[in-house]
Order: C-alpha cells, then sequence, then structure tokens
C-alpha cells in the first residue's frame, strides 16, 4: 500500500494544509512546533479514528490534544493505495464524542462502504494498538511484544481463541499444581495432606498399639475374674464354715444354758427331795389353816368378850351366891314396905303445928356428880355398840354415880329438912314411930343390899339394879357355858384340821413350825420349780430348734476362717477387677476408632492419589502448554526472531549474539551467561532493538504488500555512529517500503545524513 | 408347630469400611446392635424357639469385651430362647460365657435336638472334607444344619460343597459368611439358605437385610426372609451424560433416583460429558446431601472432547492439544484430563 496525500482542514495547530507524500523515504525534518507529531497523528486518525473523552478525564488524548485551537472542522482527508485501489477517507471528529464524528471513504471516486468503518483493521490487518506497536514508529512507545491483531496479522498462527491467556494458563496450571505439590513450602495439598495422612498412619499405630494391648488385658481381668470366683468361693466356704462354727458355739451356750437349768434344776429338787405337796393340797393345808385360824379368832374372841369379865364381876360380886327368889321377893316387899312407911313418914310432919318457916333446902353439889355419871352411862350405851363388857361397865359405873349422888343428895335433903324441922318446929312422935318404923325396917333391906355389895343408891333402884345383876349373872353363867362347849368343839376341830395339815406335810416328809410360812414358802418353790422346768424345757427345745434350724449334725473338725482377710482380699480383686475393667472400657473407646481412623487414612490415601494425580495431570498440562509455545515459537516465531537478528546484526552487532525471543516476542539478550531482558539494554540500543523487532515482524506480517512505515522521530536516544547505520537501514528498506520519517533535528534527518 | 430364626454375619463391633463419617458409622454400629436386640425382642413375641447364628456373630476374633457383654446380655434376657451359636471366620475367639441358653458348637458335628435336630460343625481346614462324610442324619428327623462358609465346588476352609451334602437328609442348610439372602435347593428334600447379613454397614452390604423365619410344620419345613432392618443402605448408578453442569446432574439424579430421607445412599455417575464439569462430586454432594442421610457420589463419567476441529487450528491452541495426543506417556482419560486443564485455564476457568 501507499499514502498518496493528505489533507489536514484542521487538526492541532495544522489548519488547511495538504501534504503529498512520495515513495521511499518522505522526511519532515522540522524544527519543534511545525507539527510532525500532529501529521503523524492525523495518519493514524485517519485510519483508526480518535477516542472519546469524558468531559472530568484526566486523560489527555489525541481528540483532546489535537482538537484544533482556531476551530473549526477538526479532520480532513488521505488518499492511499491499497491492492490496486485509491481510497480516500475523509474523517473529521466532533470534540469529544465519537458519536459526532463523520467518517466519508471513497474508492476510485465512488463512496466505499466496504471496510465497514474500520479502515485500518481492514487495511493494515492491525487494530490501532498493533498498527502503534508495528507500523508507528516513535520515540515514546517502544513496546516490544505482540498483540492478538499482532498475531493474527502473523498469518493467524499466534493469538487464535483464547491464546492471548496462554503464558497465564500456563502460570495458572502450574500455580494450580503447586497449590497440590510445591518444591519447597510444605503448605501444598499434598504435602498438607501427607502430614494429616502421616499423622492419621501414627494415630493408627497408637490406636493398633492400645487395641494389641486390650488382649492381655482381657487375659488379665479374665484371670483376675478367675482369681475372684476363687477368693469368693473360698469366701462362701470360710464364711459357711464360720457360720456354722458360730452356729455350734450358740448351739453350745443354748445346750450349757440348758444344762445348767437341768442342774439349778436338780439342786432345787433336792431341797425336798420326797417332793412337795401339789398345790391341791397346798390349798388344803391353807384352807385348814385359815379354819384353824378362824377357830382361834373366834375363841379368841369369845374368850375377849366384855360379858366374860361382867361375869367375872358379878361372879366376884356374887361369890358368896346368888340372892334367891324368895329372898329377893322378901326384899323386894320389904322395900315396897319402906317406900309406903317412908310415904308415910314423909306424909307427916316432922314438927307438929310449927309455923316458923325455913328456907328450902338447897344443896346442889352433887349435880355434876350424876351428870357426869350419866354422861358416862351415855357413853356405855355407846360403847355397847363396839364393846359389850366396856359398854356394859360404864353404863353401869355412869348409873351408880348417878344413884349415888341422888341417894346421898337426898338423905343429905332430908337431914336437912329433919335439922330445918327440929330446929324450927316441935317434933312430931308419929313421926319418930314412923321413923322407927323405917328404921326397922330399912335394916333388912341395908343388910341384904351390903350383903351383896349395893351400898348407894336407893333401894328400889338398888334391887332393880341387884336384880338385873342376878339376872345378868345367870344369863351369862348359862352363855358361859355355851362358850365352853363351842370352844371344845373348836378346839376338837382345830386339832382335826391340824392333824390334816401334819398329814399333809409329812406326806412329803415337810417339817415345820409354821405352816403359813412353809405354804408360801412350798408354793414360792413349786412356782420356782416350774419355772425352771418351764426355762429347762425351753432352753432344751431352743437347742434342739437351732439345731435343726442350723442342720447342726456334726461339728466340723476346721477351725474359724479369717473371713475379714478374704473380705479385703476379695476387695483388692474387685478394685483391680474395675481399674481393669475402665482401663478396658477406655482402651475400647480408643480401639473402636481404630476403623474410622483407617477408613480416614484410606480417604486421606485416596485424597493423596487422586492431588497427585491431579497434580501430575496439571503440571503435565502445563508441560504441554510450555512445550507447545516452544514449539510455536520455532515454528512461527522464529522467521520473527531471524528477522530481527538480521535487522540488529545490521545495526549493532552485539544485539544479534544469542538474542532469545518467546512467543510474545519479548527479546532476551545472554550477556555474561546470563539471560537478560532487553530492558537491561540502554534507551538508545532499545530503540534500536525495538526498530528491529518492528522491521522483523512487519517482513513476516506482509508478505506482499508492504504498508507504509511511520517514524515519528523515534532515534532521540542514538549516537551518530548508530543513527548513521539506521539511515543506511531505512534507506535500504525504502525500497519495499514506503517510509514517513519526522524528526526535528538535522543530526537525526535521513537527508543530512545522506 | 416350632419356629426357629436363622441369621447371621451380624458383625457386632463391625468396623467401616465403606469410610464412612464418625457420626453415621457410630449410627450403623449401634444400628447393628438395636437390630441384634430387635431379632431376639421379635423372636420371643412370635413364640420363636431357636434363633441359629450362623457365624460372625463378632465381627474379630478378638472382640471388644463391650460387645460380647451386649451379646450375653441379650441372650441372658432372653431365657426362653436358645441361642445356637456356630462361630465363623470373623469371630473365632475362645471360650464363650456358660449360659443356659447359649449353645455352641466344635469342629466335631454336634446335634442340639429341639424336637428339630439341629447339626452344626466349626469348619476347619482338618475337617473341611471330612465333614461330608461324618455327617450322618436319620431320615426320620427334621434336620437342620448349620455351617458357616461360601458355596463352592471343591472343599476347603470356609468352601461348603453343596454337592456333597445331597441325599444327607437336610431339610435346611443354614448358611452363614455371605450377606446377601439367597436360597436354592440341595436336592428335592433341603434348602440351602444364606440369610445375609442382619444390618447393612457399608456400601458392600445394599439392599434390605434381615433374617430367615423357618416353621417347621411336623415333617414340613418352610422359610421366609424377614427384612428387619431399619436402616438400608444402597447403591445407584445414574447416567448423567444429558447434563451440563452440575444443578443439572443433581436434576437428572433427583428424576431417576427416588431418594429417601434416612438413606445411606452412594450413587455412582457415569456417563459421556461433552464438556468438563468441575467439581462435579463436590458439587452434587452439596446438591443432593440434604435430600438424605449420608450420601456418597462417585464421579466415574468420562469426558468426550470434540477436538478434531481444534487439532486442525495453527494455534497454539492446537499446537496444545496436538501435543498431548501425540503423546504415549498418558493414558486416554489422563489426556482428556490434561486436554481439559489446558483448556480451562487458557479460557481463564478454574483449573482444579
Amino acid at each position: 500500500m501507499k499514502l498518496i496525500s493528505c489533507y489536514i482542514e484542521n487538526y492541532g495547530a495544522i489548519s488547511e494544509r495538504e501534504i503529498t507524500f512520495g515513495d521511499g523515504i518522505t522526511e519532515f525534518c522540522e524544527a519543534n512546533g511545525y507539527g510532525k507529531t500532529t501529521i503523524a497523528s492525523f495518519i493514524k486518525a485517519m485510519f483508526y479514528g480518535l477516542d472519546g473523552y469524558k468531559s472530568n478525564t484526566k486523560e489527555f488524548g489525541d481528540r483532546k490534544r489535537f482538537y484544533p485551537f482556531s476551530g473549526g472542522q477538526f479532520g480532513g482527508n488521505l488518499t492511499f493505495e491499497f491492492n490496486g485501489d485509491t481510497y480516500k477517507v475523509e474523517r473529521f471528529f466532533g470534540e469529544k464524542s465519537e458519536t459526532q464524528d463523520n467518517l466519508v471513504v471513497f474508492k476510485g471516486g465512488e463512496q466505499y462502504y466496504g471496510f465497514d468503518g474500520k479502515i485500518g483493521e481492514s487495511v493494515f490487518g492491525l487494530d490501532r494498538e498493533a498498527f502503534e506497536r508495528t507500523l508507528f514508529i516513535d520515540a515514546t512507545d517502544i513496546k516490544i511484544s505482540s498483540t492478538a491483531s499482532i498475531g493474527k496479522k502473523l498469518e493467524g498462527i499466534l493469538g487464535g481463541e483464547g491464546d492471548e491467556n496462554f503464558d497465564l494458563a500456563a502460570e495458572r496450571l502450574k500455580t494450580a499444581a503447586g497449590m497440590y505439590k510445591k518444591s519447597r513450602k510444605a503448605n501444598d495439598y499434598i504435602s498438607i495432606e501427607k502430614r494429616t495422612n502421616d499423622s492419621l498412619r501414627a494415630e493408627i499405630e497408637n490406636v493398633s498399639a492400645i487395641k494389641a494391648s486390650l488382649e492381655p488385658k482381657y487375659s488379665s481381668l479374665s484371670e483376675l475374674k478367675k482369681d475372684g470366683g476363687a477368693i469368693a468361693e473360698e469366701l462362701k466356704f470360710a464364711s459357711t464354715l464360720n457360720e456354722t462354727l458360730q452356729a455350734w458355739e450358740t448351739l453350745d451356750r443354748l445346750t450349757e444354758k440348758a444344762n445348767g437349768l437341768k442342774r439349778e434344776l436338780s439342786l432345787k429338787r433336792a431341797e425336798y427331795p420326797s417332793g412337795v405337796p401339789d398345790e391341791k393340797d397346798l390349798m388344803r393345808a391353807e384352807r385348814a389353816l385359815t379354819e384353824i385360824t378362824a377357830l382361834t379368832a373366834m375363841s379368841d374372841k369369845e374368850s375377849e368378850d366384855v360379858n366374860s369379865r361382867k361375869l367375872d364381876y358379878l361372879s366376884e360380886k356374887f361369890s358368896i351366891g346368888v340372892p334367891g327368889a324368895d329372898e329377893m321377893a322378901e326384899i323386894e316387899q320389904l322395900i315396897r314396905e319402906y317406900q309406903a312407911a317412908d310415904e308415910e313418914y314423909l306424909a307427916v310432919p316432922e314438927y307438929i303445928e310449927s309455923e316458923t318457916k325455913k328456907e328450902p333446902y338447897k344443896n346442889d353439889k352433887f349435880k355434876p356428880v350424876a351428870i357426869v355419871g350419866g354422861a358416862i352411862a351415855l357413853i356405855g350405851i355407846v360403847a355397847l355398840f363396839f364393846s359389850g363388857i366396856v359398854g356394859g361397865g360404864l353404863i353401869a359405873i355412869g348409873l351408880l354415880a348417878v344413884a349415888a349422888s341422888a341417894v346421898i343428895s337426898v338423905n343429905q335433903k332430908m337431914d336437912a329438912l329433919k335439922t330445918e324441922v327440929q330446929k324450927e318446929r316441935v317434933l312430931n312422935p308419929e313421926k319418930q314411930r314412923l321413923k322407927e318404923r323405917l328404921t326397922e325396917i330399912n335394916r333388912p333391906i341395908e343388910r341384904f343390899f351390903i350383903k351383896y355389895g349395893y351400898k348407894e343408891g336407893r333401894y328400889e333402884t338398888r334391887f332393880a339394879l341387884i336384880n338385873k345383876d342376878v339376872s345378868d349373872f345367870k344369863e351369862l353363867q348359862a352363855a358361859k357355858e355355851i362358850r365352853a362347849k363351842r370352844a371344845e368343839k373348836r378346839a376338837e376341830e382345830t386339832e382335826r384340821l391340824k392333824s390334816e395339815i401334819k398329814e399333809i406335810f409329812a406326806a412329803k416328809n415337810v417339817t415345820t413350825d409354821n405352816y403359813s410360812e412353809t405354804i408360801k414358802s412350798l408354793r414360792r418353790y413349786a412356782f420356782e420349780i416350774s419355772a425352771l422346768e418351764k426355762r429347762c424345757k425351753s432352753a432344751e427345745v431352743e437347742a434342739k430348734e437351732y439345731a435343726e434350724a442350723k442342720n447342726l449334725k456334726e461339728r466340723p473338725a476346721a477351725e474359724k476362717k479369717d473371713v475379714e482377710a478374704l473380705i479385703r482380699e476379695q476387695r483388692e480383686l474387685s478394685a483391680q477387677v474395675t481399674a481393669l475393667e475402665k482401663e478396658i472400657r477406655d482402651g475400647e473407646w480408643e480401639a473402636e476408632r481404630l476403623d474410622d481412623l483407617v477408613a480416614l487414612k484410606a480417604k486421606s490415601d485416596e485424597k493423596i492419589k487422586e492431588y497427585t494425580e491431579k497434580y501430575k495431570l496439571l503440571s503435565a498440562a502445563a508441560e504441554f502448554l510450555e512445550e507447545a509455545e516452544k514449539s510455536i515459537i520455532e515454528k512461527y516465531v522464529g522467521p520473527i526472531k531471524r528477522g530481527f537478528t538480521k535487522y540488529s546484526a545490521a545495526l549493532e552487532k552485539a544485539l544479534g549474539e544469542k538474542v532469545g525471543m518467546n512467543k510474545n516476542f519479548e527479546i532476551s539478550f545472554e550477556e555474561g551467561g546470563k539471560e537478560r531482558s532487553e530492558m537491561y539494554k540502554s534507551q538508545g540500543e532499545r530503540s534500536l532493538v525495538a526498530l528491529c523487532f518492528r522491521l522483523a515482524l512487519i517482513e513476516n506480517m506482509y508478505g506482499g504488500e508492504k504498508p507504509f512505515l511511520v517514524f515519528d522521530d523515534p532515534f532521540v536516544h542514538l549516537d551518530n555512529e548508530h543513527i548513521g547505520k539506521v539511515i543506511a537501514l531505512l534507506n535500504e528498506l525504502s525500497a519495499g517500503f514506503q517510509i514517513l520519517y519526522f524528526t526535528c533535528h538535522d543530526s537525526r534527518s535521513l537527508a543530512a545524513k545522506s | 408347630m416350632i419356629k426357629f430364626i436363622h441369621s447371621a454375619d451380624v458383625h457386632l463391633g463391625g468396623g467401616n469400611g465403606s469410610g464412612f463419617p464418625k457420626e453415621i458409622a457410630d449410627e450403623i454400629r449401634a444400628e447393628v446392635r438395636l437390630t441384634f436386640k430387635n431379632m431376639a425382642d421379635f423372636a420371643e413375641r412370635e413364640g420363636v424357639s431357636v434363633i441359629l447364628l450362623a457365624g460372625d456373630v463378632f465381627d474379630s476374633d478378638k472382640p471388644f469385651k463391650k460387645d460380647k457383654d451386649f451379646f450375653y446380655s441379650v441372650v441372658k434376657s432372653h431365657p426362653s430362647i436358645d441361642f445356637l451359636y456356630l462361630k465363623g471366620n470373623h469371630d473365632a475367639f475362645g471360650e464363650t460365657e456358660v449360659l443356659p441358653n447359649l449353645i455352641t458348637f466344635s469342629d466335631k458335628w454336634t446335634t442340639v435336638d429341639r424336637g428339630v435336630k439341629f447339626h452344626g460343625l466349626e469348619m476347619t481346614r482338618e475337617n473341611s472334607s471330612s465333614l461330608y462324610s461324618t455327617l450322618n442324619l436319620d431320615e426320620n428327623d427334621v434336620n437342620v444344619v448349620i455351617l458357616h462358609g461360601t458355596k463352592g465346588s471343591g472343599t476347603g476352609k470356609d468352601v461348603v460343597n453343596l454337592s456333597k451334602l445331597r441325599g444327607k437328609n437336610i431339610d435346611y442348610l443354614a448358611l452363614g459368611h455371605i450377606h446377601t439372602y439367597s436360597s436354592e435347593e440341595i436336592d428335592e428334600r433341603g434348602a440351602a439358605v444364606y440369610s445375609g447379613c442382619l444390618s447393612g454397614r457399608g456400601f458392600d452390604e445394599t439392599g434390605k437385610k434381615g433374617f430367615v423365619l423357618v416353621p417347621v410344620d411336623g415333617k414340613t419345613v418352610s422359610h421366609e426372609f424377614v427384612p428387619f432392618s431399619r436402616k438400608i443402605i444402597r447403591e445407584e448408578t445414574v447416567d448423567i451424560s444429558a447434563a451440563a453442569d452440575a444443578y443439572s446432574a443433581a436434576q437428572v439424579i433427583k428424576n431417576t433416583v427416588k431418594i429417601n430421607r434416612g438413606d445411606i445412599i452412594k450413587i455412582n455417575v457415569v456417563g459421556s460429558l461433552g464438556a468438563d464439569i468441575p467439581d462435579l462430586g463436590k458439587d452434587l454432594n452439596d446438591y443432593l446431601s440434604g435430600e438424605c442421610e449420608y450420601i456418597e457420589i462417585k464421579d466415574k463419567t468420562v469426558l468426550k472432547l470434540d477436538l478434531a476441529a481444534k487439532m486442525r487450528d495453527n494455534t497454539l491452541i492446537g499446537e496444545f492439544i496436538r501435543a498431548v495426543e501425540a503423546s504415549d506417556k498418558y493414558t486416554e482419560e489422563e489426556k482428556a484430563k490434561i486436554i481439559s486443564f489446558g483448556l480451562r485455564a487458557i479460557n481463564g476457568e478454574k483449573v482444579d
């Protein structure tokens, strides 16, 4: 292709300028401000347009940079030949946005739509970036690398779909593989899993050891249990033996107790070898004794009767004899006579016709005696209820006292009266006679009463008294006789009873003076014997029943065992069993994990295998990618590299030695045995490298129609020697390429150098 | 009528061969214990007088004390039932506790008469060939023979040769060792029956598990498998070729397999995937784990990439694929994965 001309309407500082491009090299050697870069940018913009920008952007792109200061339409046109046809591109730009741009393409004078707005891509087979990296060479951007667009242009050998990620892919695969396995750091999956695996293996070994240790523990436990069983048996035997011996001891005690009681009973029985009366006999004896006591008491009572004393009294009183009935009748008659005489005597005044008044006789000094006597008599009456003798005695004493006081009082009164009468009147003879009569009558009476001791009291009273005493005496004597008969009978009965008692006791050879006490004693004895017999029997039964209950037939010959020691031993063994069982339980708990651990380890093994496999495959994938890269480099990058070497040799020998180039055309040089990037070169050398690289690329990219090359003063860093070589090269290249060369200094001017 | 239960392979104290998480493994162990106790309760309820334990009551010849204690406690607490315990290859531990209703066997034929005659022998290498000739049963008896081993044609320890038991007047051959119920005729008289394990413990013991109830009515012996274990372990295979991603794969699984809340289930996902689904197993697990008690996804899908077009490209990708395909260092499956990894890396996708 060939650029023919361009017309810059307005673009940066350039307005309405037409430029014609010649074959070979077209040089623009002008001072700064001429617009060399503007022209270069314009040409690029005609093919690729300008990127829009936003108001607030800080970027200073070409649209912003070259927007015309003077205003007017921003753009122009460019005419070029391509594949034998002439094309004219008219392109005007908005200030900021691509939407305001206007593009018209003419082909052979006719508007042409074949480029579909993508003129650069269609003509050069490159996008803008690739164009800038290849055909557009300036001093600012000497980046040496390929792009997808360049790759595509290189006959599509590089830059197939996804190829742009090729390096990343290999790295990604290596990174992924590195996740599984790293050379040094052990934090990759395989290392981590291997550590887990090792840990599991160690744990499995431990748990296996624990499991293996269980078997001897089972054996120990079994042995301990056997020992425990033996001790239990021994303990059982010992306990049974001890219990039996203990039972025998108890039986011995019971038997001894029974024997003791038997001995005691024998001793007790020995007290009465012939035995003792039975309770029936004892009751009989007791009854007899009671009867004897009652008889004796009765006798005693009769002997103590008050009547007995009265009888004694009366017997003494009538010791001279008891007045007979005639005598009593005579006395009674005399007393009546006396009373009559006395009445008569009393009726006759003692003094005849004597008017001397006398005070009535008063003498009460015996009145208290009479009262006391009455009281004694009353007490005697009351005493009768308690004791006939005492009561009778008291009554008699009382009555005697009353009677005596009465008689004395009457006599004194009568004496007093006589005295008074005599003193006061003339004694009456009749009276005297009567008095004598009285005396006469009185005499036998008095004798009678004195004879029997009744000296006090009025005659009729005394008579009544003696009459009563006689009567009582007779009655008492009769009663005495009756009592005597009864006493005799009681004595006989008493004797009979005593004989009966004697007989009862004699039957058992029991002698005693005190039957009552003996009966009590015998009864107590009988009770004791009975109790002893019962106790004896009970003790015997107890011993027998105990022996039966405990099945005590034959006393074991063995001695008592030390059960406590066995129990201690059993406890110790039991504690050992418990501890061992706990150990087993814990061990089994641990050992049960073994299967899970083995399963985990198997999974871990699988993981390691899987990781290893993945590592292998990822590494393989990375290796294959690298292999493919090497192959592709050799196959497709090789010509580029060779082109680079060719051009660089023309410019700088050093650059041509041991040059390396990867698939991205990144160039390296071997220096001092080390491969170094072109970045280590000087800026001037790097500009040469960039030039050689681009020329090699272009040479390979365009086999047929060659494109034009734009050099926007790229060699500012070259020294004169290299400038000369470059100029020589460009001149050589201009035979095949149209070259637009922009520079601002003669030192780099092709024309000047030529 | 006499009824007995034929059970085997209880495997008390069993391991965790399927690599379940500890809590699930613990639950399964507890379930095994509970099922054994429940079987004894069932027997008592149903008037079963004998429970045959045809081997492997315990999972180890050195069972834990607590497992033995548990076993003996169940036996003791069901005194009306005779437990006829024949040891298998797993539980050949020493002496058992002496209990009135626990009858054990030895390496010689032992007969227990409970109206039905139970003949048992613990197989050893020494008696493995002679046991057939030493077994003489009265044809007038109802004969139940108990053995623990695998049906086979030869002889040897743990090998039960049915052909050598034909015509031996066996009415019922109670077998243990195989963990799945099965029944087949020995001859015109008797049947050889595996009760299977009592309760599933892993993905190698899937499906309904239980015991065999055997009523004996006079001379007639019948049997019926009783699915008894509450917990059923399942394994299903689902083709998810049609799924484009893990979510749609989960939907395919849900539409294909009925997943119950209490299931312990393993799902093998198979099929050809046109594109790699990263983390398929993990994502499926995440999507489905809430549907059941435990789920395990096994990704057995294969990657079928259409690489023909890409291989022709003069691009780095084409070069990469060509390089992988040309390698003889990797299997086709590995190559597919390598390519998948590479393409995902190139596309900026997650690679692991």
